[in-house]
């Protein structure tokens, strides 16, 4: 067979000749064509493998459908798989590889595969690779992956950059064909804001296709009315993929994804036309009949000689006369008994010969078609250049379904239309089963003209100039009663899944269409079964469709991702004193979301060095710490004693004003949620402060508090965690540092006990000082607004500079906790209570609070639940690590253990490595042996059980 | 001296679409109370979504008993007033595309007629809270998360630079 290029006509420009690559091959063809038609112009017709049998493939459509001709395209870095060449716009330089087939798509020695076509049927996978062992299907799955399949992403990071855009309109017609055209205009015309959303590159739909001069004039007519109308957005190249809620259009521009909200959408999205079932239908030159038109009149390129169409519906006559008229002899293969004189007579006057009560029984090439057998009243065998096969339309009603409508079967068009539609959305043209080009047009004015009503848009428009198109052709179709149970005979190309898959999967009692499609993969692939669904459903005698969910065509991962990339991959956080951490040798380590300094390049070289000289510095002398990421929360109001009274476990009305109380603080179901320090500010204002991790967490549940639950209360809370830069100044000469700092301050212990809040202010800014210690050391926690949060860093760092001040990370700051016994994160991992971290005294039995009731749960109060214990390591040759399960020394080293190693350290106090952790309570006792197992590196270690405050029991350097 | 380090250190970019830059050193204050206790104390309160000035002030609504006064702190003793300019960075946008990188940032509709003059929007942008201003002569007011800063100017960058 072969296909050659008009030397007039279509849509392209002859003098932009454009050069692409395929396999390294130069292809040639001109601006307004795809990589497809400049493709099938230079007769190449064998386009790829198929996915299971490695069959040789070539194009079978011109749209969105096409399920044999992808395409790798771009180069490395930018590499794009599975893309159909028919939606690949020729532009010079672009480079194509074709996939799945090895050494290459003439020789594929995958192609062995057809000799086992037999038994490589529907559930093959299923039945074969179940067994022996459970884990079989890991070892068989990489090699079947090998050998089937479509492109394969690169691992290397993607250049492409993809943006997204969010946009708002009053009316989005999805699609530009006649219903699209006239759609837009009308409401547009009406004053409506309209986007137009066209998958392809240029507008036209369906009338790009045909042959007619009024139609083509129409469109460009068209074209030009709504270019010119400002409420108008045109795109192009622009394929809505999602319909979400809200009336939400995901759309996919090139690279990029545009978000558009529209009030009402009206879908003009066309039909598709459905091949037919014969053996051999998916032989290199057999195509779908409206594809070869679209080719024919856009493209200009058509068979070289002879073109046969198999149907079963009128609308192939129409565009078999366009045929003739490029000197293309045309057979019509008809499976119906009865067709109207008209349509006969009409094919008649064409020269077209049509043999009724016909089908087509097998095609034959090697591997490209050049001839088919025919049986009917006469059985003959053809001579062809191309078969087209036209098996009737089926509205392309994907998007519609996107929010849950149900497509109803239509018997007259045989085809499934839309369903009862969400409000808002109106459907015109094709998609609703009306196909005569004519009434396509008058449908999209009429469902304009409704989306107007609805946005209740009262603007008067006249009817619009449609196309005066001849008598619309009918359609009449006899649904086609395929009666092969032929293994080439394929009913889905992309899966290379046949007629007698489709049959063996209903023997063996697949009949429902949900239970089909995975059984036999049916209606899966990139192409979701746009050219498959109907013919499989014909032959199961179903009326029930599959689920259409968005995507409505592939869509880049990247395009989802959009800019959340790389840096962007999610929002990072920063401390007010992250520049100075920056300048200061700081290395930095992520906390959430937050970017904290880890440790500092004065101490060493790596952590490990480093932290254990900066606890040096605070144990003995001074440092100071960034803790501006702590949740800082204002509450204020005549009640906010009361709330944060129902909030705490322990009691903070009995707080007074100008001290500091530690708190803890229940989930409702009585598990300790968080901790922090409350410090009373005034008669009616707290200033709270919450661990790093849980700031938003707190937030939130006072708000939700507050708003729902306790709406009576006159309190108002503020996340200030933003406005305060905070530092926490340590050590046994703090006390000193802070004098030099704030020398008009008075900040003896007597003046600023331990835990004691005042404000005070240095050249006129308020610095809230808390006496308050994570450390376990003489402490002060300073408090600014965060403009002024690195100046006074700096200021501090000058007047502790003759004690020796030095900056700490976060890595000595958990040190010290747990030196100090203090509790964090790990420990409170929202499973644990207050009595298992040693904190139950600290519950008020004088006052209702959050969780006071369920944590009286038995479960709860049980002496063997899991307590906070120190940990002592006993073999100094060896690591403890965090994570580690714990198991007395006569256990059996089995299952979940007795507890576990939450926070391990280095202790510069003791001189050894320890830990913090929970073990079954009521097997502690002070100084037992322990084992600690870390079974992802097959380590064990033994311990001594010991108090978990390892430094200053009394308290002495706290209150020093 | 205790000096200001604003969060952008007075960043800016400058292109033929769009010019943004650090538009710091505001006075930024939070008042609530209940409806009554504001009008009481002459808290104007605008509608949602839309800023309204008085003397030297720009007033926001941004919750049912919340104001946000740009501007020197009005004289109250009833309402609960929250300092809040060192919490916020503000980041101005202007230029022929200013509405275009908006749109690329936030889902909400920044064309003319739906976002004039003093409209508000309370969104976010890369998932962080944001509260955006339209002020006269197309220009815009970003106020972010301080602590969102560099994440947030690095974000609308990315969009400046990639806008064709």
């Amino acid at each position: 067979m072969t296909f050659r290029r008009l030397s007039q006509g279509g849509l392209i420009d002859r003098n932009k000749k454009f050069t692409a690559r395929l396999d390294g091959l130069r292809i040639t063809g001109f601006e307004g064509d795809t990589l497809a038609s400049a493709l099938l112009a230079a007769n190449k017709m064998v386009l790829g493998r198929s996915f299971k049998y490695h069959r040789p493939r070539g194009l079978i459509a011109a749209g969105v459908e096409e399920p044999n001709a992808l395409f790798t395209i771009g180069k490395s870095g930018a590499e794009i798989p599975n893309v159909p060449a028919t939606q690949i716009q020729l532009v010079n330089g672009i480079t194509a590889k074709t996939q799945n087939a090895w050494p290459s798509k003439h020789f594929d020695f995958g192609a062995i595969n057809q000799s086992f076509a037999g038994i490589l049927g529907a559930g093959f996978y299923y039945k074969t690779f179940k067994g022996p062992g459970r884990k079989a299907w890991m070892f068989y799955e990489k090699f079947i992956r090998r050998a089937a399949g479509l492109g394969k992403t690169s691992t290397a990071s993607s250049t492409l950059h993809h943006g997204t855009m969010n946009t708002y309109c009053d009316v989005l017609v999805i699609g530009s064909g006649p219903a699209g055209l006239s759609a837009a205009l009308h409401a547009g015309k009406a004053g409506a804001s309209v986007t137009l959303a066209e998958q392809d590159f240029i507008l036209g739909g369906s009338l790009l296709s045909r042959a007619d001069v009024v139609a083509s004039e129409w469109r460009m007519a068209a074209i030009t009315a709504l270019e010119t109308q400002s409420n108008i957005r045109l795109l192009t190249s622009a394929c809505v993929k999602g319909i979400y809620d809200g009336n939400l259009a995901v759309i996919a521009k090139h690279n990029d994804t545009e978000l558009l909200r529209a009030k009402t959408i009206i879908f003009a999205t066309g039909a598709t036309d459905r091949p037919l079932l014969f053996d051999g239908n998916d032989r290199p030159g057999v195509m779908l009949a409206s594809a070869l038109r679209t080719y024919a009149n856009r493209f200009a390129v058509v068979p070289a000689k002879r073109l046969i169409i198999a149907t079963n519906n009128d609308s192939a006559f129409e565009s078999a006369a366009e045929f003739v008229a490029k000197g293309v002899e045309v057979f019509i293969v008809d499976e119906r008994s009865a067709i109207e004189g008209a349509t006969l007579a009409k094919a008649a006057a064409a020269g077209i010969v049509v043999l009724t009560r016909s089908r087509i029984k097998a095609t034959h090439g090697a591997p490209v078609l050049d001839s088919v057998s025919i049986t009917g009243p006469t059985n003959i065998t053809l001579a062809c250049d191309a078969l087209g096969m036209s098996g009737g339309w089926s509205p392309t009603i994907h998007l519609t379904s996107h929010l849950g409508a149900k497509p109803q079967w239509q018997e007259a068009i045989a085809a499934h239309v839309p369903g009862a539609l969400a409000k808002g959305h109106f459907v015109a043209g094709s998609c609703d089963g009306i196909f005569a080009t004519q009434s396509v047009a008058l449908d999209g004015q009429t469902k304009a003209q409704q989306a107007v009503s609805y946005l209740g848009i009262s603007s008067k428009v006249g009817s619009l100039n449609l196309p005066e198109l001849p008598h619309d052709f009918p359609y009449f179709i006899t649904p086609s009663k395929a009666s092969t149970q032929s293994n080439t005979a394929f009913v889905d190309f992309q899966n290379d899944v046949t007629a007698k898959d489709v049959k063996q999967a209903q023997d063996e009692g697949y009949t429902n269409p949900e239970h089909l499609k995975r059984y036999t993969t049916l209606g899966m692939g990139t192409d979701q079964g746009k050219t498959s669904n109907a013919n499989a459903l014909g032959l199961v005698g179903s009326e029930i469709l599959t689920t259409f969910r968005p995507p409505y065509t592939p869509f880049l991962i990247g395009q989802i991702a959009g800019r959340s990339v790389g840096a962007h991959f999610r929002p990072t956080r920063l401390s007010p004193l992250h520049d100075w951490h920056l300048k200061n040798g700081a290395s930095f380590i992520e906390a959430g979301l937050w970017k904290r300094a880890w440790y500092y390049e004065w101490a060493g070289k790596t952590v490990e060095e480093a932290y254990r000289k900066e606890m040096a510095v605070v144990r003995h002398a001074v440092g100071l710490s960034d803790v501006s990421t702590l949740g800082k929360i204002d509450v204020q109001g005549k009640d906010a004693a009361e709330f944060l009274n129902r909030l705490y476990v322990n009691n903070m009305e009995s707080l007074a004003v100008g001290r500091v109380r530690y708190g803890a603080m229940l989930n409702d179901d009585g598990l300790l949620f968080d901790d922090g320090t409350v410090a009373r500010i005034g008669p009616t204002q707290y200033y709270i402060t919450t661990t790093t991790a849980n700031a938003g967490d707190v937030m939130s549940w006072m708000e939700f508090l507050l708003q729902t639950q306790w709406t009576d209360l006159n309190v108002h809370v503020t996340s200030v965690t933003d406005e305060f830069g905070a530092m926490a100044l340590s050590g046994p000469k703090a006390r000193a540092v802070l004098a030099l700092a704030l020398p008009d301050a008075d900040v003896s212990n007597t003046a600023l006990a331990y835990m004691a809040v005042q404000e005070f202010k240095l050249d006129n800014v308020p610095i809230r000082v808390l006496r308050i210690s994570f450390s376990g050391e003489l402490g002060f926690e300073l408090h600014c607004p965060a403009d002024f949060a690195i100046s006074l860093w700096e200021h501090v760092m000058r007047a502790g500079e003759p004690e020796g001040i030095k900056p700490y990370g976060l890595e000595a700051l958990a040190a010290l906790r747990i030196e100090k016994g203090h509790i964090a994160s790990p420990e409170m991992d929202k499973r644990v209570t207050l009595d298992d971290v040693g904190l139950g005294k600290m519950a008020s039995t004088k006052k209702a609070f959050i969780g006071d009731v369920l944590r009286q749960r038995g479960a709860l109060q049980l002496t063997s639940r899991p307590r906070l214990v120190g940990l002592e390591l006993l073999e100094p040759d060896k690591k403890l690590r965090g994570g580690a399960i714990l198991f007395a020394v006569a256990d059996k080293i089995e299952g979940h253990g007795r507890g576990h190693v939450t926070s391990v350290t280095w202790s510069t106090d003791l001189n050894m490595m320890i830990g913090l952790g929970f073990f079954q309570g009521d097997m502690i006792s002070e100084n037992r042996e322990v084992l600690a197992v870390f079974p992802l590196k097959n380590e064990t270690v033994r311990l001594r059980l010991v108090s978990p405050h390892f430094i200053d029991r009394g308290g002495t350097r706290l209150h020093a | 001296m205790l000096e200001i380090k604003t969060p952008l250190g007075d960043a800016k970019f400058e292109s033929a679409n769009v010019t943004l830059r650090e538009a710091a050193e505001f006075k930024l204050t939070l008042y609530a109370g209940s409806a009554g206790t504001l009008r009481r104390e002459s808290i104007v309160v605008p509608e949602f979504g839309f800023a309204k000035r008085e003397a030297k002030n720009i007033f926001f609504r941004v919750g049912p008993e919340q104001v946000l006064i740009l501007g020197p702190d009005p004289q109250s003793s009833l309402c609960f007033v929250t300092p809040l300019s060192s919490a916020r960075c503000r980041i101005e946008v202007t230029g022929p595309k200013a509405r275009e990188l908006l749109s690329a940032c936030a889902a909400v509709d920044f064309s003319p007629s739906a976002f004039g003059t003093d409209s508000v929007a309370m969104t976010a942008i890369h998932h962080t809270p944001v509260m955006i201003h339209a002020l006269p002569n197309e220009a815009f007011h970003i106020y972010g998360l301080r602590s969102f800063a560099v994440n947030l100017w690095d974000w609308l960058l990315d969009v400046a630079q990639n806008l064709r």
